[in-house]
């Protein structure tokens, strides 16, 4: 019943002004509670990619957020995504992470594209001989979720996380670590996870397009918290 | 001469076991009996000296440990080293036990007569030692006084009210009940036997009749307590070497039993640390088994460490994650490599909150996924694409400081990929269509390589292929984005 007569006194004091109370504006400037009629503010920080933060509700990857990216096979374009971000975080001083990446993250490339190779730590879960006792197929997913909240914690700017196989629960404190601490989350999934639930603030799928050489990448978003888009967009990345 | 003596009543058993309810037992012919006080069910205790018989009469299902003189003197050094930086010398002493029942007095002492002023006095140096005594589980007793034997006896007695003076020390210990002493029972019967029952009494009798009646070790002991008689003491320094040895009851494969003496041999070694003025970024782990090889676990930090829970903290993670595949005996820890302590190391771990937990949670996930499971990706001074890339080892925050600005190694100037294969695979021929680059090298170290690097796409990709010039076969080596 309170919570009934709350949800109504704010929606009366939504409705009755165009002026909402203090409270409601400290809320509304948070970005926890947002107006359906007008885009939410969603703290974000650019991905690099003109046309993409354009595009995107809030222009960039959420800030202290779980950002899903899903592909098809490691090197889809979805490292291109996330790249100018790394970039300019580790030009920054900050520190970034790769947790479990299915391939070696190729210090000249790296290089070339701008990311300050000694604020990158690449960390690879190793499946212990008793864990592997265990019979737990996915514990080293499990372990790479676990690494990337602690590391996250400890002040990293941003994790970028390969594990396909994630329970609901790890996501979640996933994102919690990521929104306690103020860093970004990236998680890179298979396309086969899109039908699953997720607690990530925002959901893209990358898929490649065109058959020539220096093709463009596709982009779709899946869900996006603070408003929708429903087609997707090409990029050369 | 000054000196302030700790007495730990209970080191007999803290030395072996953390649990006051197990009875640590001495034994001498068919006599049992308990060497430290055991916790009984409603917060009382045995006192130490109680038989087995009568303990056993109290608790049928006492449990029982042999006593480990070598424990207790290993645990007896350790607590020396916690007090070496009060003042020199120091002194580790064990006193008997003298006969069956008699209970054995764990003892160290420092010579505090030098180190007054440095600490302020009296007061502030005794703060000082107990707090340091505090992050060590053992219970003590003090007391100070011009002559071990009556620093230690007012230790005993738990008289901490200071005596400076020598002169003063007669008044001072004649109160003192003769069974204060650590004489042997005969003999403290015999004097009781004619009356003398405080030491001040002792101290009256003509010293000629006391020689004549008890003999001269009794005479030689109040020369000693009255600081009127030297006292032989051989000063404990710490070896140039770490080494604790703890020996498990039995077999251990739990890893929460090992935990606790893993705590005492960390803070063993932070007390070593602490008293050799040095620190350390390695120590080696040595888990030995009743059968087969010892497993041994080096361990490493990323910044010079001294303090026992970060050590700790390392240890525990490793072994949660990866336990010894058999049962454990006994547990080694060793470290013989230290850097002297500098002032700045301190200051920067001072001013560099952040930094600090940063490093300890990589420190922690080093321990986790062993030294190869973190790295950092760093440039290769080679042209073969496998060599222009390395996996360099994590960087602390010093090292980040001194590198940074340092201009990164000469890059190929042909555009890069992101991802690398870890092996070159092979696949069937593409069809590139762009002008291929050259990479010819590698002729002088036995891997030659003679390749035309295409970029090309392949099923949904974008990918870095190249054509072997000697097999003329290609392989998939990198993928762009």
């Amino acid at each position: 019943m309170i919570a009934d007569y709350s949800l109504t006194t704010a929606m009366t004091a939504l409705n009755a002004s165009t002026h909402p109370s203090p409270e409601l504006a400290a809320l509304i400037h948070s970005g926890k509670l947002w107006r359906g009629q007008e885009p939410a503010r969603v703290r974000t920080e650019p991905t690099g990619h003109k046309r993409l933060d354009d595009w995107l509700p809030g222009g960039g990857w959420p800030k202290a957020a779980l950002s899903e990216v899903l592909h098809a096979e490691p090197g889809t374009g979805e490292l291109g995504l996330a790249l100018p971000l790394i970039a300019q975080l580790t030009q920054s001083g900050q520190h970034i992470a790769f947790i479990n990446p299915p391939l070696v993250p190729y210090a000249p490339g790296l290089l070339q594209r701008g990311v300050a190779l000694d604020h990158v730590l690449v960390v690879q879960p190793q499946t212990t001989a008793a864990q592997a006792r265990g019979h737990r197929a996915n514990d080293r997913q499990n372990e790479s979720l676990w690494a990337a909240e602690q590391l996250l914690r400890a002040g990293y700017a941003a994790v970028l996380v390969w594990a396909d196989v994630a329970s609901p629960q790890a996501l979640r404190r996933l994102q919690l670590a990521a929104e306690e601490s103020g860093g970004q989350a990236l998680l890179f999934r298979s396309l086969k996870r899109a039908s699953e639930p997720s607690p990530a603030a925002l959901r893209m799928a990358v898929r490649r397009e065109g058959v020539l050489a220096g093709g463009s990448t596709q982009v779709q978003v899946l869900k996006s918290r603070g408003g929708s888009v429903s087609r997707a967009i090409s990029l050369n990345l | 001469m000054l000196w302030l003596t700790l007495e730990f009543p209970a080191l007999g058993r803290e030395a072996v076991t953390a649990d006051a309810k197990i009875a640590v037992i001495a034994s001498h012919g068919s006599h049992r009996w308990l060497i430290a006080p055991l916790a009984v069910d409603t917060g009382k205790s045995l006192a130490a000296g109680t038989s087995l018989a009568d303990a056993r009469a109290r608790l049928p299902d006492l449990l029982l440990l042999p006593r480990q003189p070598e424990a207790e003197q290993e645990a007896l050094q350790a607590l020396a080293h916690r007090v070496y930086r009060f003042g020199s010398p120091v002194v580790a002493e064990t006193i008997g036990p003298l006969e069956p029942y008699a209970v054995p007095r764990w003892r160290v002492s420092v010579e505090i007569g030098a180190s007054l002023s440095l600490f302020g006095g009296v007061e502030p140096l005794r703060e000082a030692v107990l707090q340091a005594l505090l992050e060590n589980d053992s219970s003590a007793r003090h007391g100070i006084a011009p002559s071990r034997s009556a620093a230690a006896l007012l230790a005993f007695v738990g008289d901490t009210e200071p005596c400076l003076q020598v002169s003063a020390l007669r008044h001072r210990l004649s109160a003192l009940p003769l069974a204060s002493l650590p004489l042997p029972a005969k003999l403290l019967r015999g004097l009781q036997g004619v009356g003398l029952q405080q030491l001040g009494a002792l101290f009256s009798l003509p010293r000629a009749t006391l020689l004549q009646r008890f003999g001269r070790p009794l005479s030689d002991e109040l020369d000693r307590l009255l600081a009127q008689r030297a006292e032989p003491f051989t000063a404990i320094e710490p070896p140039p070497v770490f080494a604790a040895r703890y020996e498990l009851h039995g077999q251990i494969e739990n890893i929460e039993t090992l935990l606790f003496p893993l705590k005492r041999m960390t803070q063993r070694f932070a007390a070593y640390l602490s008293a050799r003025a040095v620190t350390c970024t390695q120590c080696l782990l040595e888990l030995h088994h009743d059968e087969g090889a010892a497993t041994r676990i080096p361990l490493q930090l990323l910044s010079p460490g001294r303090e026992a829970e970060r050590w700790f903290e390392i240890l525990r993670e490793r072994l949660y994650r990866a336990p010894p595949d058999r049962a454990v005996r006994e547990l080694y820890l060793r470290a013989d490599d230290f850097l002297p302590l500098t002032g700045s190391q301190a200051a920067l771990f001072e001013t560099h909150r952040l930094s600090r937990e940063r490093q300890a949670m990589l420190e922690k996930l080093m321990a986790r996924y062993g030294a190869g499971g973190l790295w950092q990706p760093a440039l290769g001074a080679d042209h073969r694409p496998e060599q222009a890339w390395r996996a360099g080892p994590v960087a602390t925050e010093k090292m980040l400081d001194r590198t940074a600005g340092a201009s990164p190694l000469p890059a190929s100037r042909a555009r890069r990929p992101l991802w690398l294969l870890p092996q070159p695979r092979p696949i069937a021929n593409p069809a590139p269509d762009d002008l291929p680059e050259r990479i010819e090298t590698g002729w002088w170290d036995g891997a030659p390589a003679r390749r035309d690097y295409h970029r090309v796409r392949l099923g949904g990709r974008s990918a870095w292929v190249y054509r072997d010039l000697d097999s003329n076969r290609w392989h998939l080596q990198g993928l762009w984005e």
